[in-house]
């Protein structure tokens, strides 16, 4: 094979560029996908009454699901003023680093699971936040200058 | 004299200039430590608020499908990628962990691999949706590589490794359908998935680690500070039979301690040997016992709190390295499918087994394609896993 | 009809031999550039949210290079030669030097399957569909200088590849584990 340099490339490819289908070639193509897609739609259109009468009969057991609560509360209703308030509890937030160390994630995987585990590492990643990745040149200027 | 001086110098100079000249150029070339790449990728990757959180999640459960807005979010992280994929390429990764630290050792780089495993996800579907299955099949060989470099040996570090090591195989499980006609694909992969197969870490390997970096604790200096850190015994009942046993502990205590401590592993090493149900059976049988030598036998107090549920880690790990040998075992019948244009009627000969049985998958035609089913139970979890591969129509 | 056909058919018409002839160019043979094509609108009516989509044509068209190159992969003994197909002959090359050109044009499309999504999109986008950097930018929602940059860039990978190099930075994705 000969050596190639950027322009043979260049010029190999501007070969490849000119050519071009028929129109026989073309139309064909343009043919055989409308057809596939009619067809497609004609298929979907006799599942879609499949999916539209399973839908009417979910929003059947849904509006009775809500009626249902409903009747619901209005025998048992809600009443505020009696509940008692649960003492108030000071929680001790883990900071990231101690939510990732190994006793803790082994802790965390005893009590639930891996599932516990992950749910673990995405909470210190909550706690990480979200953070600047670019700091500008001015900003630098600021700090070091005290203004 | 000024004469030789300038010539001196001249040579002087002659000499620097050579040395600039021949001096090997520096190339911007990658580090040999993968970790500094992914600290980088890290330090780069910009958390998603809650609702692009939210719709990455339901894109990767099939709930919504794909839209604009993850695919600029997936731009906006190129480089994130560029790194990830460039260090799981680097065979060699040391995060720099400091294992004398024990229990106490910060592990922030797993929680940070998890996310960047997402990213990776979620381009080997928009990829796979855009038909460019090989480099959507690539970047679920490179979530397989960063699970290889998260299992360093601790038990979290094996957990979180088998975490995203499950995510890449689902992501296979989708891909190969589409690459159902591809055998020069199929071919490639199935090597890929076999040297994946043979480099995943043994469980043993974990267990010698957890019995060498644990058993730093069998001293009572570094028993006073397990049982004096609250975040690190979680039973409080052991906490407090532990604090007491401490207080009146001599030296024999430790060394008893100690000697159970080996015994212990000891018996979980050899239960390793034995098929999957019987070691199962083992380990749970230890593992429960030293909780309930605690009571009557202090020298069971130091293995009762550090000694981890070895049996469940067990079967996670059997049940990667099946789900792995499913994928293995789906690419031969689709290597099949390609040559002769039909499914087999039977499993090939030689293919990856079902490890929770030791024997080969079940292996079921259905109108969407065939499943390979386990013929053992996960005993852990009472279930039977089976594994769903599906054809073009 | 629904609107989601409505909207595809009306985008075959408008946009359809642009695809086609973009398929061809990639792999050649008439029959396959046409059965690519129809792969091509049923992956868009199965996979995507139309609405979504800012651009369908540039979504079509990466999706198009990228099932072109899958084909190729796949069918790389089968590949129909470009001396089997009409293409703009030199008047003054011999028939050797025109089997060697063939071949090359054979090589270059081969070895253009082996690059990543962007340099390949952006290669065959310029120098075979014969694109404007900025169109191609906006495109591909980058500046005209990325898409510059992108291209030199591919066109080095290339030019290694054929070589028989693996490219520095691709290479161990080439070799794999």
């Amino acid at each position: 094979m000969s050596k190639f340099d950027e322009k043979e490339i260049r010029h190999k490819l501007e070969i490849i560029s000119q050519i071009k289908p028929t129109s026989q070639s073309t139309g064909r193509a343009l043919e055989k996908v409308r057809r596939a897609l009619i067809s497609e739609e004609e298929r979907d259109s006799n599942t879609n009454l499949w999916s539209k009468f399973k839908k009417s009969r979910v929003t059947r057991l849904a509006a009775a699901a809500v009626i249902i609560m409903a009747i619901g509360i209005l025998i048992f209703p809600h009443r505020p003023a009696e509940r008692t308030k649960p003492p108030e509890v000071l929680e001790v937030t883990k900071s990231p680093a101690d939510l990732l160390t190994v006793a803790s994630l082994s802790i965390a995987y005893r009590r639930g699971g891996i599932v516990e585990v992950e749910r673990q590492c995405d909470e210190a990643i909550e706690k990480l936040g979200r953070r600047e990745t670019k700091v500008s040149i001015q900003e630098l200027f600021t700090e070091f200058n005290g203004t | 004299m000024k004469s030789i001086n300038s010539n001196n110098l001249t040579k002087t100079i002659c000499i620097v200039l050579v040395m600039f000249v021949s001096a090997p150029a520096v190339f911007a070339d990658t580090p040999d430590n993968a970790a500094l790449l992914y600290y980088q990728a890290f330090l780069l990757y910009e958390k998603p608020d809650d609702t692009m959180d939210k719709m990455l999640s339901d894109f990767l459960d099939d709930k919504i499908k794909a839209n604009e807005v993850i695919e600029q979010y997936i731009e906006k992280n190129r480089k994130v990628i560029d790194f990830i994929i460039t260090a799981a390429d680097t065979p060699s990764c040391d995060w720099g962990y400091d294992y004398s630290q024990g229990l106490e050792l910060a592990m922030p780089n797993l929680a940070q691999l998890r996310q960047v495993t997402y990213l990776m996800q979620t381009e080997a579907k928009l990829l796979a949706e855009q038909a460019d299955y090989r480099m959507a099949l690539e970047h679920c060989l490179s979530m397989h590589k960063m699970a290889l470099h998260s299992a360093d040996s601790t038990i979290v570090g094996y957990l979180v490794a088998i975490a995203i090591s499950g995510r890449a195989n689902s992501t296979i499980q989708d891909i190969l359908k589409d690459t159902a006609e591809d055998l020069q694909t199929l071919d490639w992969l199935r090597n890929q998935v076999d040297k994946i197969s043979e480099r995943f870490p043994q469980f043993e390997t974990v267990i010698q680690h957890e019995q060498n970096t644990l058993g730093i604790y069998m001293t009572r200096e570094r028993f006073y500070e397990l049982i004096s850190n609250e975040g690190l015994v979680e039973e409080p009942s052991l906490l407090k039979i532990a604090q007491e046993r401490f207080l009146a502990a001599d030296e024999q205590f430790f060394t008893r301690n100690r000697d159970y401590w080996q015994s212990h592993f000891a018996a979980v090493k050899a239960a390793l040997d034995k098929p999957y149900s019987q070691a199962f059976a083992e380990l749970q049988r230890v593992g429960n016992k030293a909780k309930s030598d605690v009571i009557e036998n202090p020298n069971a107090t130091a293995t009762a709190i550090l000694a981890g549920p070895f049996d469940r880690v067990y079967s996670l790990s059997v049940r990667l390295r099946t789900h792995l040998n499913s994928v293995g075992a789906a690419i031969d019948i689709y290597q099949i499918k390609a040559k002769t244009g039909q499914l087999p009627d039977s499993l090939p000969a030689d293919s990856p087994k079902d490890l929770f049985s030791g024997k080969d998958f079940e292996y079921e035609k259905t109108t969407e394609g065939f499943i390979l089913r386990c013929q053992g139970k996960n005993l852990a979890r009472n279930e039977i896993h089976e594994y769903e591969f599906k054809v073009p129509k | 009809m629904r609107e989601r056909d409505k909207k595809l058919l009306e985008f075959l018409e408008e946009s359809g031999a642009y695809l086609h002839t973009l398929l061809m160019r990639l792999t050649l043979p008439e029959d396959i550039s046409e059965e690519l094509m129809q792969e091509l609108f049923i992956k868009l009516s199965c996979l995507r949210d139309l609405d979504g989509i800012t651009s369908l044509r540039a979504y079509a068209q990466r999706t198009a290079i990228n099932l072109a190159f899958d084909w190729r992969r796949k069918n790389r003994q089968n590949a129909v030669k470009i001396t089997e197909i009409d293409k703009p002959i030199s008047k003054e090359a011999s028939p050797l030097t025109k089997l060697i050109q063939d071949e090359e044009l054979e090589k270059v499309l081969d070895v253009m399957g082996r690059l990543k999504g962007a340099g390949r999109q952006v290669v065959v986008m310029r120098y075979i569909q014969q694109q404007s950097y900025d169109f191609i930018a906006e495109q591909l929602g980058k500046t005209s200088h990325q898409v510059r940059a992108l291209c030199h860039k591919a066109l080095s990978q290339i030019r290694v590849l054929l070589e028989g190099n693996h490219y520095q930075v691709n290479r161990k994705r080439l070799d794999n584990v």
